[in-house]
């Protein structure tokens, strides 16, 4: 199953299937989304309509730590299988988390402003978001610093999995230090701790954000792949001008001989 | 008319409410644009790539030389 895929025209038919899927499924669940969040929800009897900014701020942070885990998980395929789909998976999968890491953290500020009274705490929760917003940040900035690009896969890839530790501190840490923020009230054991009012545009917009995601990224390993192409290109180039050359060499030692 | 005001306003948080989803559709549209820059690159370079060999057989030695 996992080396089906590793084949990228396989993975390009693969995904020149789920895309139009993708696209219409962001799309629908954006306006639905966005319909619910901010037209037909009720505000909040603490916090009045700033609740609104958790229909934002809750799915980045979902996605935040969503796609940190799979590059993670995907770097650690391509690191022991050679995986060369679950690379590419890793690299484009960066950008859009560490996007929607930022989304998390500057929303999170907009909204702390008004009912913490500050922008930003040096608590457990917001600085272990702000270490993954540096974690994803690292791992793009490793990837382009060596010229031998295997070298570049490999240590970033090494960052990804030792950071993975980061994401059971970001979900436990509302609840292991004292915090303001809140602890969690939808993935719960007990079940979601949250009127269905707003339960429903909160999960509309994370399904909005997936797909997103799914969209995005298909698109990103499109390129990568097209950049693969252009490297193979490259390296063929590079072989056939030395054998070319090689010829020549033996038509002249052949001629003086 | 009032309750158009009423929900631009959002009970008198709208600086953080709008500028939270304005920052996010920007970001969010921003991202977007640039994945699509980078496979529009992307395959410009391999067209561009493709095109360069075709043009260029004697690179690939494949073809025999047309030396009379």
């Amino acid at each position: 199953m996992l080396h089906r895929f590793a084949n990228p025209t396989r993975f390009l038919r693969f995904a020149d299937r789920i895309q139009p899927w993708a696209a219409r499924f962001t799309v629908i669940f954006v306006i639905a989304g966005l319909y619910f969040a901010l037209l037909n929800s009720p505000s909040d009897y603490q916090q009045g309509e700033t609740v609104r900014i958790m229909y934002v701020h809750v799915p980045s942070a979902w996605m935040a730590i969503f796609c940190y885990t799979l590059l993670a998980i995907s770097s650690g395929v391509a690191l022991i299988w050679k995986h060369a789909i679950a690379d590419l998976i890793a690299r484009s999968t960066a950008p859009i988390g560490a996007g929607f890491t930022f989304l998390a953290l500057i929303t999170g500020s907009l909204w702390g402003k008004p009912m913490w009274g500050v922008w930003w705490v040096w608590d457990a929760r917001l600085t272990s978001v702000l270490v993954l917003f540096f974690l994803y940040l690292g791992y793009l900035a490793l990837q382009e610093a060596f010229d031998d690009r295997e070298r570049g896969i490999r240590a970033s890839a090494i960052l990804a999995l030792v950071g993975l530790i980061n994401v059971p501190i970001i979900k436990f840490s509302v609840d292991w230090w004292n915090t303001l923020h809140q602890p969690a009230s939808v993935i719960k054991i007990s079940g979601p701790a949250i009127h269905s009012s707003m339960l429903i545009p909160l999960l509309l917009m994370a399904l909005a954000f997936k797909g997103y995601y799914v969209w995005l990224l298909l698109i990103r390993i499109r390129g990568e792949i097209n950049f693969m192409k252009v490297r193979a290109l490259q390296l063929r180039q590079v072989h056939d001008d030395e054998s070319a050359f090689r010829g020549q060499d033996q038509t002249m030692n052949n001629g003086v001989g | 008319m009032e309750t158009a005001a009423n929900f631009f306003n959002m009970g008198g948080y709208a600086v953080f409410v709008w500028s939270s989803y304005g920052i996010a559709a920007v970001t969010l549209i921003g991202l977007f644009c640039h994945g699509l820059r980078f496979l529009q690159s992307s395959t410009a370079k391999l067209n561009a790539k493709r095109a360069t060999r075709h043009r260029n057989p004697d690179s690939n030695n494949l073809e025999p030389d047309n030396e009379a």
